[in-house]
């Protein structure tokens, strides 16, 4: 549940983020996504955003990076030689099939963990990245 | 790669944040839909800001539980009051706002992540407070 209330005046310090959602205690989210237009700063709000929150987490925390143009990498502050050396995923942890209507269907070929254990690469403050467009497309199925 | 995404978003059950594709796809294919929280980045001009009023259209219409607008990049009193009264209008849920950094051009051409170049840059400490509001964390 969320609660609005009337907006503040101008912010007292320069880097005060002024807005007042708040969000109460027993619906917190742990699954988040970030969108946006191209150039609105979305990976780099992204990236920092990983590291601040899952210092503050006891779980581990998965990032993923969706975009086509992939540099979620850098934002979570993986060095340079580090994101040369990423493997791709292969095709094969994903399988076309049909469901019972005979609609096409994806299926995962491998657990999520597992998914994460084998292809998650090792960020600062113990983030998992996974890089979806590194996924290699050889060999069409 | 849509597939993987929306599979892995709905199948593993820990934290987990998703820096989507730019644009609408996702959420108008619905492939980001089982997560419990979008937080759409708008820029203090209207092309952004329609944009991001659309894109909270979609997810609300996904059903997505915890749907917020973080304003980047933002200069100023004028912009503040421009992206507050948009927001309010188009029913967009504010979270929060970070100032525009020029410091962040800085860590990008040194190849650095924000945090590491200048963790007290101001749209660091900016996006600090948002992840503790996320978390809901007291707020300094």
């Amino acid at each position: 549940m969320t609660k609005t209330t009337p907006l503040n005046e101008t912010s007292n310090y320069p880097w005060r983020a002024s807005g007042s959602v708040h969000l109460s205690g027993q619906s917190l989210p742990t699954k988040f996504a970030i969108a946006g237009k191209g150039g609105s700063g979305k990976t780099t709000i992204a990236g920092t955003l990983a590291r601040l929150m899952a210092r503050k987490m006891e779980q581990k925390l998965v990032a993923i990076d969706g975009d086509s143009n992939p540099n979620l990498a850098t934002t979570l502050g993986l060095p340079r030689e580090k994101i040369s050396q990423i493997v791709p995923i292969p095709r094969t942890v994903v399988n076309r099939t049909k469901d019972e209507y005979g609609k096409n269907k994806i299926v995962l070929t491998k657990k999520p963990d597992e998914i994460i254990n084998e292809f998650g690469i090792d960020t600062p403050d113990g983030i998992k990245l996974l890089l979806m467009a590194a996924i290699d497309h050889a060999g069409a199925g | 790669m849509r597939a993987l995404i929306q599979e892995m978003v709905e199948q593993y059950d820990q934290p987990t944040i998703v820096d989507m594709e730019a644009g609408l796809e996702h959420l108008s294919r619905g492939t980001i839909r089982y997560v419990d929280c979008i937080l759409i980045i708008i820029e203090p001009y209207f092309k952004s800001m329609e944009t991001g009023a659309q894109l909270n259209r979609l997810a609300k219409e996904l059903e997505i539980k915890h749907v917020y607008c973080i304003a980047n990049k933002v200069r100023g009193t004028e912009d503040e009051k421009a992206l507050e009264t948009f927001c309010a209008e188009r029913e967009m849920n504010l979270l929060g706002m970070i100032p525009n950094d020029d410091s962040l051009i800085t860590a990008d051409r040194a190849n650095l992540a924000p945090l590491d170049y200048d963790a007290n840059g101001i749209a660091v400490m900016a996006i600090s407070e948002l992840s503790n509001k996320l978390m809901n964390l007291e707020v300094i």
